[in-house]
């Protein structure tokens, strides 16, 4: 096994291989960098160029793509408060506050050394895991896929700030919005009217960039000047992120390992382990007061699990076949040009391909984080020029990142809708991603519900694993309002009258 | 006397020259015909699946072939399951011979059944090559039965996972042909996810592509907690049951119907399922061309995919993609549009009314 691991690392260090993971690592944080694109994208592009490419390369060249875009996807979110990509959209939550207050390299710091470690644990835990992963991925069944949907509904409450009843509010538009289209058991298209578009449903990276971009941009030339509301300079910049992440050491292992426990489940998708990551973050944080306003550790938790979660969807596409995420898609059609067939004998028959698949993971990590942490001080001097100027570009980049999935009309008339819709929200103190984990959970939880019913009737109830995640998610929200409390009994007597606190009606809080 | 002869080999000499050179002319138009031109392969399915990988093959393969070489570009019209990139290359793109599509068998099964929404005709259009896949049908141990022919005295319930039930139409009409009480459990994602339900127990009846069957079931087989029942199969030009090339010994749906009643199935029901299975056998993908292209484009495809079959670039490349079946051209493809013509309303209603009862499947 350990000669296996270290004769993939001198098949990968070939120079052409190399240059492949380098030119993956580079066209990921490009379509990182660019918000509404995704990994997907990426790697369709260079799908035709992998005929004819040897498997090593060609792998080596997806994975690239695949690690660099949860890296850079961060520079959108923290310096615009636009969401890169699906997997970073809870970054805004601290990371754009951060770079208002002028410490956007501080932010963007923390987050690629998170990203880092997160991605090497993520790369570290398929390697040790796989061989006995399907035993494991194979305990998730229909009911527990529903609990685990209600676990993320359970994270509404802390995402909702202090204002829990707009907060439900938001979730159940949310959900109510995440039914538009093809029922998830039936062949019923609700709200749909008959106009194929809908057929679909709305499309989550319409709806983010809809909800959080254009507000913010909105407000921005409303407002006038920059993005750092003070000139402060850029701060100690990214060294001083980098220590940050590392003081917090715990928390990136423990929300990477939850990272690479979601990604590895087939069925939940992947756009939602960060706001979960984000989610128990604040939760089990004893001061709590800094979460949505700045804290570092909002940003630190969602990346490092953002990046170890590639590690995670890695295990059921290998393993059986089954993509863990839409990038994964793109890599089991890659396999099958190369003839490799996932499944449990890619560990007897492909080994040495399962082993450069992780050395890529992890080396286009460190690549990645490399670079992105050099651009970091230099991009984030965008933050410090009068918003005015790099507007227009910002508008026309969410505007095709909006257009490019289906390039209909529709894409356009929907992104304005909820732009209009995040507008209000923000404007009436709504808080928005409750809306967005109500919108991305609804149809996962209508599906395994009712499929769970379908297979059980109601024994399901029962199941170990059923009550076990229930459990968890009861611990968690009550553990986490036990915490606020107590917490705020024992600041209450030292504290002063919130200075800072601004009037209300005028919200910058997402 | 010679020079009524002379007249004649006059003549004679004159009309092989024109024909030649009418013939040297159409050459010259087939050859010319895609100079300088691009064509565009719409797949309506996302980047990633079986039939996106096909229709990549193809368009990286086939242009150089055809005489003018022609850059061929794939381009994903995803959405509403196939239905906006088949709705676009039926009604808006020019039926010049410029725009190609690469459907998989269900999406044909779907025009050819007239699905709500899609506007797709096949008797308008003509294939230009396409690509076999068998399917192997599975159930779990604990149905409480040894081998194939105790089928109808399974135990239990019979759960079939089900992900779209026109894309697994074939399946299903061929538990509906043996009688047998599935109870169907809509709202997997694909058949990937129903293998990881049957995998783990979830359900008791499963239906595969008989690749994905040999890689990933038959270790169940081995473990014993599953047992397969029958393949698909294929159905030849006379109605005839085939059986699937990949797994030669494994006995067809008819065949085992023939064995636990004595007789080859019959009724409506058969010929419904003579109908579909040859409609979903190019399951992994149909290229589609418009009927009514110019002739020269045609022949310039034809020319093309031929050439394409020779390329033992192509064939190298093609062996992984297509799991061990051959690449379907020429006869073989002429039987898909028969078939098709050969259906009777009968079997029409037929299929509509079982999927619009069991799943309220709408049809135009």
């Amino acid at each position: 096994m350990l000669d296996a691991l270290i004769n993939a690392l001198w098949i990968l260090l070939d120079p052409f291989r190399l240059m492949m993971l380098f030119t993956g690592v580079a066209m990921g944080i490009a379509v990182g960098i660019l918000p509404g694109l995704g990994g997907l994208m990426g790697m369709a592009l260079v799908l035709p160029f992998l005929f004819g490419m040897d498997a090593y390369a060609g792998v080596a060249l997806l994975i690239g793509i695949a690690a660099a875009v949860p890296s850079a996807d961060t520079f959108p979110s923290v310096l615009m408060g636009i969401p890169g990509s699906s997997g970073s959209q809870a970054t805004i939550m601290d990371g754009y506050p951060m770079a208002q207050r002028g410490e956007a390299a501080r932010a963007l710091g923390a987050a690629f050394t998170a990203s880092l470690i997160g991605g090497l644990i993520g790369a570290l835990a398929l390697s040790a895991v796989v061989p006995f992963a399907r035993p494991l991925i194979l305990a998730f069944g229909s009911p527990e896929l529903f609990m685990l949907t209600l676990l993320g509904l359970s994270m509404i409450g802390v995402l909702s700030g202090n204002r829990p009843l707009k907060g439900m509010l938001a979730a159940v538009a949310g959900l109510a919005l995440g039914t538009i289209g093809g029922a998830p058991v039936a062949a019923e298209y609700r709200f749909a009217a008959d106009f194929l578009y809908l057929y679909d449903g709305l499309s989550l990276v319409i709806v983010a960039l809809g909800l959080f971009a254009l507000p913010e941009i909105i407000d921005l030339l409303a407002r006038g000047g920059a993005i750092a509301e003070r000139s402060r300079g850029l701060g100690q910049g990214w060294v001083r992120g980098a220590k940050d992440t590392l003081q917090h050491k715990w928390l990136v292992v423990r929300h990477s390992i939850i990272g690479v426990a979601i990604g590895a489940i087939p069925g939940m998708g992947s756009s939602i382990i960060d706001w979960v990551n984000y989610g128990i973050a604040a939760q089990t944080s004893k001061d709590r007061s800094q979460f949505g306003k700045g804290d570092v550790r909002g940003v630190i938790a969602p990346e490092s699990a953002n990046n170890a979660k590639e590690g995670g969807v890695l295990m059921p596409t290998l393993l059986f076949g089954v993509p863990g995420s839409s990038a994964m898609a793109m890599l089991l059609a890659a396999l099958m040009i190369f003839g490799v067939q996932p499944g449990p004998q890619m560990l007897t028959r492909d080994l040495d391909l399962v082993f450069v698949i992780i050395w890529s993971l992890a080396l286009a990590n460190v690549f990645g984080t490399l670079i992105c942490l050099l651009l970091s001080k230099p991009i984030s001097r965008l933050t410090f020029i009068p918003f005015q100027y790099i507007a227009p570009v910002i508008i026309v980049i969410v505007v095709v990142g909006a257009w490019q999935e289906t390039r209909h009309w529709a894409d356009l008339a929907l992104l304005l809708g909820f732009g209009l819709l995040g507008w209000i929200m923000k404007r009436s103190g709504m808080p928005r991603p409750p809306l967005l984990i109500g919108f991305i959970l609804s149809g996962l939880a209508e599906r395994y519900l009712w499929m769970s019913y379908n297979l059980y009737d109601w024994a399901w109830l029962l199941r170990p694993g059923v009550l076990t995640i229930g459990a968890l998610a009861v611990f968690l929200v009550v553990g986490s309002v036990m915490l606020k409390r107590s917490t705020e009994r024992s600041t209450d007597a030292l504290q002063h009258a919130d200075d800072d606190r601004k009037a209300p009606g005028r919200e910058d809080k997402p | 006397m010679s020079m009524p002869k002379t007249r004649h080999l006059t003549a004679l000499a004159a009309g092989l020259a024109f024909a030649t050179a009418s013939l040297l002319g159409t050459a010259q138009a087939a050859d010319d015909y895609y100079d300088g031109k691009n064509i565009r392969m719409i797949i309506p399915f996302s980047a990633g699946g079986g039939t996106d990988t096909f229709g990549r093959l193809i368009s990286q393969y086939l242009g150089k072939h055809i005489p003018g070489e022609p850059t061929i570009v794939a381009e994903n019209v995803t959405g509403a399951g196939g239905l906006l990139g088949s709705n676009e290359f039926a009604e808006r793109v020019d039926r010049d011979g410029t725009t190609l599509m690469t459907a998989s068998g269900h999406l044909n099964l779907r025009a050819f059944l007239g699905l709500k929404g899609l506007r797709l005709d096949l008797d308008e259009l003509e294939p230009v090559v396409a690509a076999p896949m068998g399917h192997v049908t599975a159930i779990s141990t604990q149905a409480g039965i040894e081998e194939p022919g105790e089928l109808m005295e399974a135990q239990g319930r019979l759960t079939k996972g089900i992900t779209d039930p026109v894309g697994l139409l074939e399946s299903l009409v061929a538990l509906e042909m043996f009688g047998l009480e599935y109870r169907a459990v809509p709202g997997y994602g694909g058949r990937g996810d129903t293998r990881i339900a049957f995998e783990r127990g979830e359900l008791m009846i499963n239906t595969q592509s008989t690749p994905a069957y040999l890689n990933s079931v038959v270790p169940l087989v081995d473990e014993g907690r599953v047992m397969p029942l029958y393949a698909i199969g294929f159905i030849d030009g006379d109605g005839n049951p085939v059986r699937d090339p990949a797994v030669p010994d494994m006995i067809t749906a008819p065949e085992l119907y023939e064995q636990i009643h004595g007789e080859m199935p019959s009724g409506t029901i058969w010929e419904a399922f003579k109908v579909t299975v040859p409609l979903v056998q190019n399951t992994r993908g149909t290229v589609w061309a418009h009927g009514d292209i110019p002739e020269e484009a045609m022949a310039a495809l034809q020319v093309g995919v031929e050439g394409m079959l020779d390329d033992p670039e192509f064939q190298e490349a093609a062996g992984n993609i297509l799991e061990g079946y051959d690449i379907m051209w020429g006869d073989d493809l002429r039987q898909i549009k028969a078939s098709m013509a050969a259906a009777s309303p009968e079997v029409l209603d037929y299929l509509r009314g079982m999927l619009n009862e069991r799943f309220g499947t709408e049809f135009d």
